[in-house]
């Protein structure tokens, strides 16, 4: 049986939180972390391999929570409309915050709906064809879309996602005019599967994470084109975007990052970047998400931020100048 | 009502639907991009083919029930019973309230409540182990989702719990 | 190091006391995860993640196996007793588990599910360690062209479970491909039937959906006119299968596993949809085709056995290529990943060892399902022992619990009450409520694949026919329809007859 205590307790907690009267006191009761996309996803294990750490730092358990759905929006715009006091936050990824706000009218959230804890996690960004498909080289892919116009395919993990964006955003740069019309975009339901068509032969080429693509690229059954980070990957035999005169597609990486909603409490957003910066120093967590393809980053709240608002923008005006835009 | 009658009622009742598709709800809420690649790619093209199909089965649905001969036996339970009526009433309400009720007491307390409530209703001839499943299995569900599963679960404006 | 001097270490790795208790362990949270309406196979293997980082590689993935062979058997019990399905994967189960728990002889349901499900997890256990890298490569074979074709032949399937009227039937699926189109386009990513509701762009969850669908118009058309029915109260203990109706099913048993094998391995088809294919399949092949849908062992078996025999079949893309097939497989590969093990030739290669403990541990997973299924069957007795009046609320209460968990939203519970209220106007008016669900899993994979396979093609009609896959998959569609359609015709007579009564 419930002890009238506890329901007493309860009510006062109620009260308590509702005047917001006790601001030292936080954290007080579980914490929950909303992760927009499936079980089993790179988000989801990225929160996992998070709260697998976190009873060293935080006094209170870290309920991670899958609110999946529309490409990502269903479980932020749950997070944006959240009350402020710190007890839901969520993991804000790369797609969720500024591939979809950038391209997406009926998005019923925007980019500054949100306070950014910092960035924890960033995933360099590999394009990759099959070797079937005789291209083994950007020169080689470029030369291919302007050949045959509107043959050339791409698979990504649905309209809206970073592959969506990444695909168009490469070959603008690569000097391909009207991108979204020399090539077709090829959606599918999640990022394993882009990859699974592109090895099948169903898809020309792809870019997306490292991580994605890692266990494809060793066994030969696709060719990396190229990787976005400033230095070469180790494991990918590919050259740099800077290496191939394109510097500026180093904005081009996945991003991982913990958010709340915009009115987040003062004293919660402080002992959450104090955790964060812990957390990213764990060297067991360093390992497990290296372990995945992870590069951990060590970001400040206002680098965190800026990064963010540039990656957005540059999206932005891609999607401006292609027309991309969903209504 | 004979069966013919309620197969007839229900073909018709389907093709009416249909119609209601194709002409008002596709168009208002499907939005169609202005510039679609081919018109096999239209976000409304494979709504489209399903209201044709229910039109199309509905059609045939109340056909199939006019050439039926008429079959002389009522439908099983299909005299009009008003207690019977009224009780799937009082059961929807029921269903309403413990939606209403998840979000001012919590999942675990609203939940106890409609067990028992629920119970009474269906005219439970054994209310003390009812009162038990509803006080423990509730807490039970708790602590599998809350306490193992590490699932948060919904908790009211009233008493905020759990 | 020869085959032999692998399979030695590998069976020296094995042969510790936290393998075998790990795979023991996952197969008891399994079940349990299982039974709970809600909880699907896919939540019990990524909750139970994290506790494996810390454990030694084939520890950890022999536990996750095990949740996940354990969870698909799992939720045939709910299905059966209480005809609400405990993962989507044993939907199937409930149209002849539920008729036969309400004769008495759950204890029979849940015994030949029990065989059912072992059976097809040694078989295609034997299939992943004997034609993994055949099977793969025909997985891989599958494009949009292909699936478009593998699904439209599994349409068909409606066919044989509609009831007395294939028209109905039709309108039932027709509902559900509608309710499959709500949520976001995929090509576009625009609105569709959303309506302004942010919770709508996701879809409909199917989980609430199939609970709404089964669950609850039983527990409407009860509290519409209570009877506590004493003489029909499912009695568990008293009914085995007996050696002969076992014999009976074994031929169901052999084809949904063989079935639920190429399902499996090909990414993307998942359990319920074998099932389904199963238990049709068994019902087309069988002379008592009348009884499926009315209390049928051999139905139970196949679906089961279609469901099962998917499990062992999809680590084979994992493990011969890399490429997770489903989500549960994507955890496993996320396990893998965390040790620093990559799945694909190269561990064939690298980690041989490694890959021989599993499959020892695989095979050993079928006994511990056995096993732990006779204890579980054992403890849900009580269950059938429990008055109507207090069974029904009490699984009120957890359909809530569930719908409300799959993806922490209230929402889901209305769009459960929603199609609850449906599914008892279904009921009453004598549409089956089978064909809606399998439009409704089916129904967005045949319109995702019809657009990619178009937007590959630029529009043109002849990449359906771009492989012998698809030509197979016209052919099987073709045949299917024309064994509808003569069946319609010779049963034409007898039934105008009947309805004349």
């Amino acid at each position: 049986m419930i002890s009238r205590r506890a329901v007493l307790a309860a009510v006062a907690t109620a009260v308590v939180s509702a005047t917001g009267a006790t601001a030292d006191a936080y954290p007080e009761r579980p914490i929950t972390l909303v992760v927009p996309y499936g079980a089993g996803g790179a988000t989801d294990i990225a929160a996992r391999n998070m709260t697998a750490v976190t009873p060293k730092y935080i006094p209170v358990p870290i309920l991670v929570v899958n609110k999946t759905g529309a490409g990502g929006a269903t479980g932020t715009a749950f997070v944006a409309n959240a009350v402020g006091d710190g007890y839901t936050m969520m993991v804000a990824r790369v797609g969720s915050h500024t591939v979809n706000p950038a391209m997406k009218a009926n998005l019923p959230y925007s980019i500054d709906d949100f306070r950014y804890v910092g960035v924890f996690e960033i995933n360099p960004v590999v394009c990759a064809t099959s070797p079937e498909s005789g291209i083994d080289s950007m020169e080689a892919l470029i030369a291919a879309v302007k050949a045959r116009p509107g043959e050339i395919t791409y698979s990504s993990s649905g309209v809206g996602s970073m592959l969506h964006l990444a695909g168009v955003l490469v070959l603008d740069a690569f000097g391909i005019e009207n991108a979204t019309r020399m090539v077709t975009h090829l959606p599918f339901r999640g990022g394993g599967e882009a990859a699974r068509q592109v090895v099948a032969g169903n898809a020309t080429f792809i870019c997306t994470n490292s991580s994605a693509l890692m266990g494809h690229i060793q066994s030969g059954a696709l060719q990396p084109l190229m990787v976005t980070t400033a230095e070469r990957l180790e494991g990918v035999d590919a050259p740099t975007a800077a290496e191939l005169g394109k510097p500026e597609l180093e904005v081009l990486v996945g991003w991982s990052g913990i958010a709340g909603p915009a009115d987040l409490a003062d004293e919660a957003y402080d002992a959450w970047v104090g955790w964060l910066g812990q957390i990213t120093k764990d060297a067991e967590f360093q390992e497990r998400m290296g372990a995945l393809g992870s590069i951990v980053v060590s970001m400040t709240p206002e680098e965190s931020v800026q990064f963010i608002r540039h990656q957005y923008e540059v999206f932005r005006a891609l999607v401006d100048k292609l027309d991309m835009r969903v209504e | 009502m004979t069966r013919k009658r309620r197969e007839l009622l229900l073909g018709v009742g389907v093709a009416a639907f249909a119609l209601l598709l194709l002409t008002v709800v596709i168009p208002l809420g499907i939005h169609v991009p202005k510039a679609v690649r081919a018109a096999v790619l239209s976000p409304d093209l494979w709504p489209r083919v399903i209201a044709v199909m229910l039109l199309f089965l509905g059609t045939v649905l109340a056909v199939q029930a006019r050439l039926e001969p008429e079959t002389e036996g009522e439908l099983p339970g299909a005299p009009f019973d008003p207690v019977a009526a009224s009780r799937l009433f009082a059961t929807l309400a029921l269903l309403l309230a413990y939606y209403w009720l998840v979000g001012r007491l919590g999942i675990v307390l609203a939940s106890g409540i409609v067990i028992f409530a629920c119970g009474l209703f269906g005219r439970s001839r054994h209310p003390r182990l009812l009162f038990a499943i509803a006080l423990l299995l509730p807490l039970l569900l708790w602590g599998f989702f809350y306490k193992i599963a590490g699932i948060p679960l919904p908790s009211g404006d009233w008493v905020n719990w759990p | 190091m020869n085959a032999w001097d692998a399979a030695y270490w590998a069976f020296q790795t094995i042969a510790q006391v936290e393998a075998i208790a790990a795979l023991g362990l996952g197969v008891a949270i399994g079940v349990i995860v299982g039974a709970v309406p809600g909880m699907s196979a896919t939540m019990g293997v990524a909750l139970t993640l994290p506790f494996t980082f810390s454990l030694e590689p084939l520890v950890g993935i022999l536990l996750l196996l095990g949740v996940y062979k354990g969870g698909i058997f799992g939720g045939s019990i709910p299905a059966i007793l209480i005809k609400t399905p405990g993962t989507p994967a044993s939907s199937c189960t409930v149209l002849d588990g539920h008729p036969l728990a309400e004769r008495g002889e759950a204890g029979k349901a849940l015994e030949i599910a029990l065989y059912a499900s072992c059976i097809a997890d040694i078989v295609s256990n034997l299939a992943l360690i004997l034609f993994a890298a055949w099977l793969a490569a025909f997985a891989l074979s599958f494009g949009p062209p292909e699936f478009f074709t593998l699904i439209l032949f599994s349409l068909t399937i409606i066919a044989g479970v509609s009831g007395d009227s294939l028209t109905k039937g039709l309108i039932s699926a027709a509902f559900g491909l509608l309710a499959a189109t709500v949520g976001l386009d995929l090509v576009y990513g625009t609105d569709r039937f959303i309506f302004g509701q942010t919770e709508l762009m996701a879809g409909l969850n199917f989980i609430p959906v199939l609970i709404g669908l089964f669950a609850l118009p039983e527990i409407l058309a009860y509290l519409r006119r209570p009877t506590e029915a004493v003489g029909k109260v499912m009695d568990l203990g008293r009914h085995h299968v007996s050696w002969r109706e076992f014999r009976r099913c074994l031929r169901s048993i052999g084809l949904g596993s063989a079935i639920g094998v190429v399902m499996g391995a090909i990414p993307g088809i998942g359990g319920a949809p074998a099932a389904f294919l199963a238990y049709s399949e068994a019902r087309r092949l069988s002379p008592d085709r009348e009884r499926f849908g009315k209390g049928e062992l051999e139905g139970v078996a196949a679906s089961e056995a279609g469901n099962n025999g998917v499990c062992g079949a999809t680590l084979i893309p994992l493990l011969a290529l890399g490429v997770p097939g489903d989500v549960i497989t994507a955890v496993i590969l996320g396990a893998f990943m965390v040790h620093g093990l990559q799945p694909g030739p190269i561990m064939f290669q690298q980690n041989i060892v490694l890959i021989y403990a599993l499959f020892m541990g695989i095979m050993l997973s079928s006994v511990f399902l056995f096993i732990t299924g006779k204890i579980a069957i054992r403890l849900f007795r009580r269950v059938a022992d429990i008055p109507r009046s207090i069974l029904y609320p009490s699984v009120l209460a957890l359909c809530v619990f569930g719908a409300y968990a799959i993806n922490n939203t209230m929402f889901d519970v209305l769009v459960m009450f929603a199609t609850g209220l449906l599914g008892y106007f279904m009921m009453r008016t004598g549409i089956p409520a089978a064909p809606f669900l399998i439009a409704f899993i089916l129904g967005p994979m045949l319109e995702d694949n019809f657009r990619q396979a178009m937007l590959m093609s630029q529009g043109d009609f002849t990449i359906f026919l771009r492989s012998g896959i698809t030509w197979f998959f016209w052919a099987a569609t073709a045949l299917s329809i024309g064994l509808i359609v003569r069946r319609g015709l010779a049963g034409r007579r007898p039934a105008a007859r009947y309805s004349g009564h």
